[in-house]
């Protein structure tokens, strides 16, 4: 997993620079080159030593600042044809393309906001997650229940096809994205079939080719989609049969592929869940899903301004080893402890959280007035 | 009909309405009052709501229609009176939004290019409060997602259509 502490001061490599420049009050077409170059790569250690996880992007701006200060001492090898650009020039492009959107943000930022400033009668966050059309929308145990009981159907043994599916697994491509195109499509196609609700039943979308390949690849795309926010997903009555709608009106028709002629995009590792155990991986979500709601004390530090990175991650390992001793009643505890820290999810679903939390406190501060 | 009954009317759709009202539905509500007598009395009840600092609200155009808005330097209460969570966006979220919006329709890798960092965390995030949406794929290598803003973005915004976003500084050579 990925995870790293943003110094929150500043958005990226581009955003140090503007910073150095404004505090040196320097004319952002002139930089002086060595000066500012020595300062960012001041402040890129000054991350390491607060062992801060320095994003890739600023290391690469620190090696371009130092290529063009040493292009800039090297003296240029013609005289005769001195016009050669500075070669400060793209970055200067860049960092003033990147302020005017900065200040547009700003712009932006000082307009009368829905919600900061003004109020209408219903609730902003109403119309932000508008309940659209009929029925409750399924939640994503739903959607696993029924993934699971289409990929039961598929894996009957009394269907012996099957078996014989499974071996050409490893042939068989199919990117996400062909597969949310079809997606699309066929819901476009569905609204003749199901007049009423525009959509149609989540196994529909299993028909044809009942490989696990397929199931699995046709399962994790429909996923994407719903957190693209292309289809919805609902019952009409709670547990009740699920349906697939889309959102928008389908975007740009997308030419059917043939799924044979495949991989211009190879995307996923979609082979690997499909071929080892395509029932697991599925079912392994929730379970990220179930235990945020118990590290509940970073979601405090929210009101105060001050981000409040790694909270506590300590707490979280009280509960952990206690556990564990259950299992293996061994006369060494000293070592034990290591154990349930090195391999529980805990501490770094722990770690994500006040991630999460971190970036609300430095909207706060930038959206909220007093 | 008498103009003061016409805005009694308008006022009352408006009110009841929550979301924008397009002036083509409060024509379609009002089909005996002639549309260009609506036009008026819409645009002199702006003028007198505005003409009434005192007064808590405001009948604003925004999003290709009208609203009633409470008037900004009332939040501090209305916020207290804690029906409505403040909102909220980070820096990094604002400038990609303004990025999206500027540029529209824009590929992920624009923005990228323009911040100097990676910018798919925050445009989910955007996505998922749903100020931004997916405009559909571009015709190029790997199909790449293209992003614009949503009505609801003009909302929050109050802006009247995209048109209206504040002019950008022109990069001077």
């Amino acid at each position: 997993m990925e995870y790293r502490v943003q110094l929150d001061l500043f958005e990226g490599p581009l955003d140090l620079l503007l910073y150095l420049i404004k505090k040196n009050e320097l004319d952002i077409t002139d930089i002086p080159i060595a000066d500012v170059t020595e300062q960012y790569l001041q402040y890129i250690k000054m991350m390491k030593d607060l062992n801060l996880d320095i994003a890739s992007e600023y290391l690469v701006m620190a090696a371009t600042l130092t290529q063009i200060k040493s292009r800039m001492i090297l003296p240029s090898p013609e005289p005769g044809e001195a016009e050669e650009e500075d070669p400060r020039a793209e970055l200067i492009r860049q960092l003033l393309e990147y302020q005017k959107y900065k200040e547009a943000a700003d712009s932006l930022l000082s307009r009368e906001i829905l919600g900061r400033d003004t109020f209408v009668r219903s609730v902003p966050e109403e119309t932000v997650v508008e309940p659209e059309g009929p029925g409750v929308e399924a939640s994503l145990f739903d959607l696993l229940d029924a993934f699971r009981s289409v990929m039961k159907k598929a894996t009957d043994p009394g269907a012996g096809e099957e078996v014989l599916a499974l071996e050409e697994i490893s042939h068989y491509r199919i990117s996400l994205a062909q597969r949310m195109d079809e997606i699309l499509l066929l819901l476009s196609k569905a609204v003749e079939k199901y007049p009423v609700e525009q959509g149609i039943p989540f196994e529909d979308l299993f028909e044809g080719e009942m490989t696990r390949a397929f199931i699995v690849v046709t399962f994790l795309s429909l996923l994407e989609l719903i957190r693209q926010k292309l289809v919805r997903i609902f019952q009409m009555e709670l547990f009740g049969r699920i349906w697939v709608r889309p959102r928008l009106a389908p975007i740009n028709e997308p030419e059917p592929e043939p799924p044979a002629e495949t991989p211009e995009l190879p995307l996923f590792p979609l082979e690997k869940p499909a071929a080892e155990n395509p029932v697991e991986p599925a079912i392994a979500p929730p379970a990220p899903a179930e235990t945020p709601t118990e590290p509940q004390p970073p979601a405090e530090p929210q009101p105060t301004n001050e981000p409040q990175p790694p909270a506590e991650p300590q707490k979280p390992e009280e509960p952990q080893p206690s556990t564990e001793s259950h299992s293996s009643i061994e006369p060494a505890p000293p070592p034990e402890p290591q154990a349930p820290i090195a391999d529980s999810p805990a501490p770094e679903e722990n770690s994500e959280v006040p991630g999460k939390v971190n970036e609300d406190p430095e909207t706060g501060s930038g959206t909220q007035t007093s | 009909m008498e103009k003061g009954k016409i805005a009694g009317i308008i006022e009352a759709l408006v009110f009841t309405a929550g979301n924008p009202v397009s002036v083509k539905e409060l024509i379609a509500a009002m089909p005996d009052i002639p549309p260009e007598d609506i036009r008026i009395v819409l645009e002199e009840l702006v003028q007198e709501y505005q003409c009434h600092p005192d007064r808590g609200l405001n009948l604003v155009e925004v999003a290709g229609g009208y609203q009633f808005r409470t008037r900004a330097e009332f939040a501090p209460w209305v916020l207290r009176l804690n029906l409505q969570k403040p909102a909220r966006l980070s820096r990094a979220s604002l400038e990609t939004l303004a990025i999206i919006a500027y540029r529209q329709p824009v590929m992920k890798s624009e923005v990228d290019v323009i911040r100097g960092v990676e910018s798919g965390g925050v445009i989910q995030t955007l996505l998922e409060k749903n100020l931004v949406r997916i405009l559909g794929r571009k015709d190029t290598v790997g199909r790449p997602l293209i992003y614009g803003t949503t009505p609801e973005f003009l909302e929050i915004f109050g802006l009247k259509d995209l048109s209206h976003l504040p002019t950008l500084k022109e990069i001077e050579e």
